[in-house]
């Protein structure tokens, strides 16, 4: 069997096809543990529901597309991951946040959670 | 699940010494990457990291892009070879952790390389840690 190694990849007319090369699970609730990832060097905790993925590689620019989500558990129907306000998006890191929105009798609220799910695409 | 590392780094940012301790989780692969002798020399990712803060303090990141050479010796650089598990976990700190944790003196250390069972399970108080003197 071969393995084809290469950093960029183009269809047939010259345009850049991007892969997702940046994605990981994350269990923080007791754990804190990496399931899997691709591309993640390192995790930091920051504190409740407050993330900095580390890339394994600097990305060429910070404009990248982010993607996130958690598992739904009882009386929280959703769980989201958004890219935290403290810190800006870069070439080498990004700060997210995961929380629990809605569910009966329950207001929003930064969680942690045994399954998160991140994605980066560039 | 992936198999664990032994280590986490648990660290406080001396500009926000307000908030709770931090811990880095390292991801499997890359020590596994690291273990093998993947890794670049790190004064690559440092050079990266200089060229972005320089562009940060210049009001220009959002248009900012590496300079490709630099960028690509990420892949081409020499491979520094393979690293002990240990070993590994220093070059994490110094690419992973802010420069300010590592590179600076202060009155107290501020990370330590611990094992994971040393890290607390019951994340009840999470929000209330404090690195232990």
């Amino acid at each position: 069997m071969s393995t084809l190694k290469a950093n960029a990849f183009q269809d047939t007319n010259g345009n850049v096809l991007n892969l997702s090369r940046v994605w990981g699970c994350l269990n923080t609730l007791s754990s804190n543990s990496i399931l899997n990832d691709q591309g993640l060097s390192s995790f930091t905790d920051n504190t409740t529901g407050d993330y900095t993925l580390n890339f394994s590689f600097t990305t060429s620019t910070s404009s990248y597309a982010f993607s996130g989500s958690g598992r739904q558990v009882t009386n929280h129907p959703i769980q989201t991951v958004a890219v935290s306000i403290n810190a800006s998006p870069s070439t080498t890191t990004l700060r997210i946040t995961h929380g629990r929105t809605g569910g009966a009798g329950s207001v929003g609220q930064q969680s942690d959670a045994d399954n998160i799910s991140v994605c980066i695409h560039y | 699940m992936t198999k664990q590392s032994k280590y986490r780094v648990i660290f406080d940012d001396p500009d926000h010494l307000d908030e709770p301790t931090k811990v880095l989780v390292p991801s499997q692969n890359w020590l596994d990457m690291a273990m093998a002798g993947g890794l670049p020399p790190i004064w690559v990712y440092w050079q990266l990291q200089d060229d972005e803060q320089k562009a940060i303090k210049e009001g220009r990141h959002s248009t900012f892009k590496h300079d490709p050479e630099k960028h690509a010796l990420q892949w081409t650089a020499p491979r520094i070879g393979p690293l002990t598990e240990e070993e590994a976990m220093e070059y994490l700190v110094m690419k992973d952790l802010p420069r300010r944790c590592w590179a600076e003196e202060h009155n107290r250390p501020m990370f330590k390389i611990v094992r994971t069972e040393q890290v607390p399970s019951d994340r009840t108080f999470r929000n209330a840690w404090e690195m232990a003197a």
